[in-house]
């Protein structure tokens, strides 16, 4: 008798949830058109960060101009709202410095040697401040057993400091958001770095 | 007797902080759950009663096409300044990548303490707005200081041929995409801004492009 209850309430309560699921899905679907599509409009790039599924994407007026794949994403704290958002700054501990050109007493051969600010001066660990108090942390995936115990520190880290921040943030009555992107190479963390710029602008899906 | 106590005496205080940092956690952990919580019903709820599932597909149809109304139907450029490669595209197909050369992003500052340039490819949408064949370069102060030179007063000074290659393609404030003397650099960045290319891709594009070509640099 039970278990037919069970499968009548199951019959009927699962298209319901069913269809509310894809209502939501639909829904954010829509948010998600409606600013790409106010961001399109404007003459700049844009970036969208599909933590779903798990891709970066750079584009301009709907065009795709170079894609990122997310190895790993982990979020905390108050969800993103899916609008336009923008970079306000970018935090690195060690943040790439330009060449200073010297134009006396320069060495014949110095001219010669490239002295430039390239993709290779850029960190790979970094974190992205964005409108809203959103703290975007982008890192490359650790490889090789001498990358255990930072994985560990930052996974310690990870638990402990944002619910500190979430506390601190609510005291502010101010929202704070944290989410953590893995992405696969180094070189891959690097080409976001330097292609997101200050105010650009971006959506978290 | 007097090692307990101190024994005892230490361990309270940092007890005591043991329990505020936990204690301190676990609001944290409990305050960051409540919101997303509330946002996920919040999505559920928005929708229900108002607007059918029907009716948001077809809506996301039209923005969908109305995103990609706003996408050059033409040939247009991309320039990864990261890697130093531009492509012609048409839609999602690349018709041809090249090795070139960006900016370095390095300094210039004026003996003095006078301007300063910072030799940077710009980034964003452009278009191509000229299109010239045989360019002369007409020399532009930040050379003159970065060689030591004393800045012309004359404009004839400025002018240097053969040093742009056989095409230039202007895209705003002397940016151009042009030729070069250092094909061996294509590659790594290099210059003072401009976009530099070989010469038989720079014939390519300049043949390809016409005035109004979208170009994205990111």
């Amino acid at each position: 008798m039970v278990s037919r209850l069970i499968t009548l309430f199951m019959v009927f309560a699962m298209p319901a949830n069913i269809l509310a699921y894809y209502d939501a899905i639909n829904n954010s679907e829509k948010l998600l058109l409606e600013s790409e599509l106010t961001l399109a409009k404007k003459p700049s790039l844009y970036f969208i960060f599909d933590l779903r599924n798990k891709k970066i994407y750079l584009k301009a007026k709907g065009i795709l101009l170079r894609e990122w794949e997310i190895r790993k994403v982990r979020y905390w704290g108050n969800p993103v709202a899916i609008k336009p958002i923008a970079l306000t700054e970018k935090i690195a501990i060690l943040p790439p410095k330009r060449e200073s050109i010297k134009t006396e007493d320069s060495d014949e051969d110095e001219k010669y040697e490239v002295k430039a600010l390239e993709l290779d001066d850029m960190p790979s660990s970094y974190t992205l401040s964005l409108t809203g108090d959103i703290f975007l942390s982008v890192k490359p995936e650790a490889k090789g057993w001498i990358s255990i115990f930072p994985a560990a520190l930052s996974t310690l880290r990870w638990y402990t400091i944002p619910p500190l921040k979430t506390l601190w943030f609510s005291v502010k009555k101010k929202p704070y958001t944290s989410i953590e992107i893995v992405l696969n190479i180094k070189r891959e963390s690097q080409a976001l770095y330097w292609a997101f710029t200050e105010g650009m602008e971006c959506i978290i899906f | 007797m007097f090692k307990k106590k101190s024994f005892v005496i230490t361990c309270i205080p940092l007890g005591t902080l043991l329990l505020i940092f936990i204690s301190l956690e676990i609001a944290g952990h409990l305050i960051a759950r409540k919101p997303s919580n509330q946002y996920r019903n919040s999505l559920t709820e928005k929708n229900k009663g108002k607007i059918g599932w029907k009716e948001t597909s077809s809506m996301n149809y039209n923005l969908r096409r109305r995103i990609a109304n706003l996408s050059p139907s033409e040939l247009y450029i991309v320039i990864d300044t990261a890697n130093n490669i531009l492509y012609f595209k048409k839609g999602e197909q690349i018709i041809r990548e090249c090795a070139i050369s960006c900016g370095s992003g390095n300094i210039l500052s004026e003996p003095g303490g006078g301007r300063k340039w910072i030799f940077d490819t710009p980034k964003g949408e452009f278009f191509v707005k000229s299109k010239i064949k045989d360019p002369y370069w007409i020399k532009p102060d930040w050379a003159f200081i970065e060689e030591g030179k004393d800045v012309p007063k004359d404009a004839k000074d400025r002018v240097e041929a053969d040093f742009l290659g056989k095409y230039a393609l202007g895209f705003g404030d002397g940016y151009f995409i042009h030729g070069t003397l250092y094909t061996r650099l294509l590659g790594r960045n290099v210059t003072h801004g401009c976009v530099r290319m070989g010469d038989e891709d720079l014939k390519e594009l300049y043949l390809a492009a016409s005035t109004g070509t979208k170009i994205y640099i990111f």
